[in-house]
């Protein structure tokens, strides 16, 4: 499944794309104010599960629960790990729903939960996986044009892809790769990302710049651009 | 402007968020530097490759598996909960005060009875002041000659 192309106008509103993909994989995502100032469109259901309503929570569950495990695979990068810090970061957050107090939207919240949740494994798991010498080469000719179907998705070329990616990712350092996986995968505009991250907007900018100008080496037999001296 | 400064703007233009004089600036950068046109085409390209990254598969049952992490089933040890159990037999008390206002309950037990009188209450005539004399075996206070005269004197017939 692809992903929305960036463009312009990163807003709020952009989230209303990814929503469109979520779904077509079967969550139901609510329609988003259209006028200047952005209302959360979760706070029903979080008002009800704060209440004590099961349901709502389950609501909640089931509305971003493909985004949570997508995000905390690309942080922790095993697949097998993903859905059990996805779980723990569900569980946190119906642990922590009366401290939750609207401030910021839901999404954000469970991002920031996710995001500490997948730190804390990683610390857990004491080292980050080394790639360093092993190429990507291996991978790209996987998917060249002659192998990928023009139509139809590859199964096989899927799970290539993915792990192509989330094994360049895996290479960053963890504060680049948060940034640049909250933007350009979870489709967070940038004040989001500084809500979650908990650093100035100036800092996010620079995180994301730094991470996929790595990325332009370590994905380049993906990447359509040639790789320059700089 | 120096390729140092350059990076956030170029940031800003691919998100449309570049306006005004950082326009102009960077769009004069960039009609001479090389490097840096090359760097926003890679920032560009690494983008939109990343967010071609298929999304990841969630098993069947996650959510399901969630909501049972959130709640989970009573234990054994829940057995030793008294709180526990009282908020659940609450119900069944006030039913059984209910039903005991309405005098469902049981009536008040009969005094006991000495055994001789309880003979003599079966098989006593109404009309008749004396006791059987069967019924004096069992009264522990009569005399052996009161019993034997009983005995003696009474019809097989009474």
């Amino acid at each position: 499944m692809t992903r929305r192309p960036l463009g312009g106008g990163v807003t709020q509103f952009s989230v209303a794309t990814a929503g469109a993909a979520a779904a077509l994989a079967g969550e139901a995502e609510p329609l988003q104010s259209r006028v200047g100032y952005q209302v959360d469109p979760d706070r029903t259901l979080v008002d009800e599960a704060k209440s004590g309503s099961l349901d709502a929570f389950e609501s909640l569950v089931r509305r971003y629960q493909h985004r949570v495990v997508n995000y905390v695979q690309a942080i922790v990068r095993d697949s097998g790990e993903a859905e059990d810090v996805a779980q723990e970061t569900f569980i946190r957050a119906y642990r922590s729903l009366g401290r939750f107090r609207g401030e910021s939207a839901f999404k954000t919240w469970l991002y920031t939960i996710a995001t500490n949740t997948a730190r804390t494994t990683l610390e857990r798991r004491g080292r980050r996986e080394r790639v360093a010498d092993q190429s990507l080469d291996d991978d790209a000719r996987a998917l060249t044009a002659e192998r990928v179907p023009s139509h139809g998705p590859d199964p096989e070329a899927t799970l290539v892809m993915r792990d192509a990616i989330d094994r360049a990712l895996a290479m960053l350092p963890d504060e680049l790769r948060v940034a640049v996986v909250l933007r350009d995968l979870e489709g967070l505009d940038y004040k989001e990302i500084a809500e979650v991250t908990e650093v100035p907007m100036g800092t996010v900018e620079s995180r994301i710049f730094r991470a996929r100008r790595k990325l332009r080496t370590l994905l380049h037999p993906l990447v359509h651009t040639p790789v320059g001296s700089r | 402007m120096s390729c140092d400064d350059v990076g956030p703007l170029l940031l800003r233009r691919l998100e449309g968020r570049l306006e005004g004089d950082d326009r102009h600036r960077l769009a004069s950068h960039l009609e001479h530097c090389a490097a840096c046109r090359e760097e926003l085409q890679a920032q560009e390209a690494v983008a939109a490759t990343l967010s071609s990254r298929p999304l990841a598969e969630v098993s069947p049952g996650f959510a399901s598996r969630v909501m049972a992490a959130v709640e989970p089933a009573p234990a054994w040890l829940d057995m030793l909960n008294w709180r526990a159990w009282t908020f659940r037999l609450a119900p069944v008390a006030a039913a059984l005060v209910l039903v005991a206002s309405l005098g469902y309950g049981p009536t008040e037990a009969a005094e006991p009875m000495e055994f001789a009188d309880l003979v003599a209450e079966w098989v006593v005539d109404d009309n008749d002041e004396t006791l059987p004399a069967f019924a004096l075996f069992w009264d522990g206070d009569v005399a052996d000659e009161t019993l034997l005269e009983a005995v003696l004197t009474t019809s097989p017939n009474e």
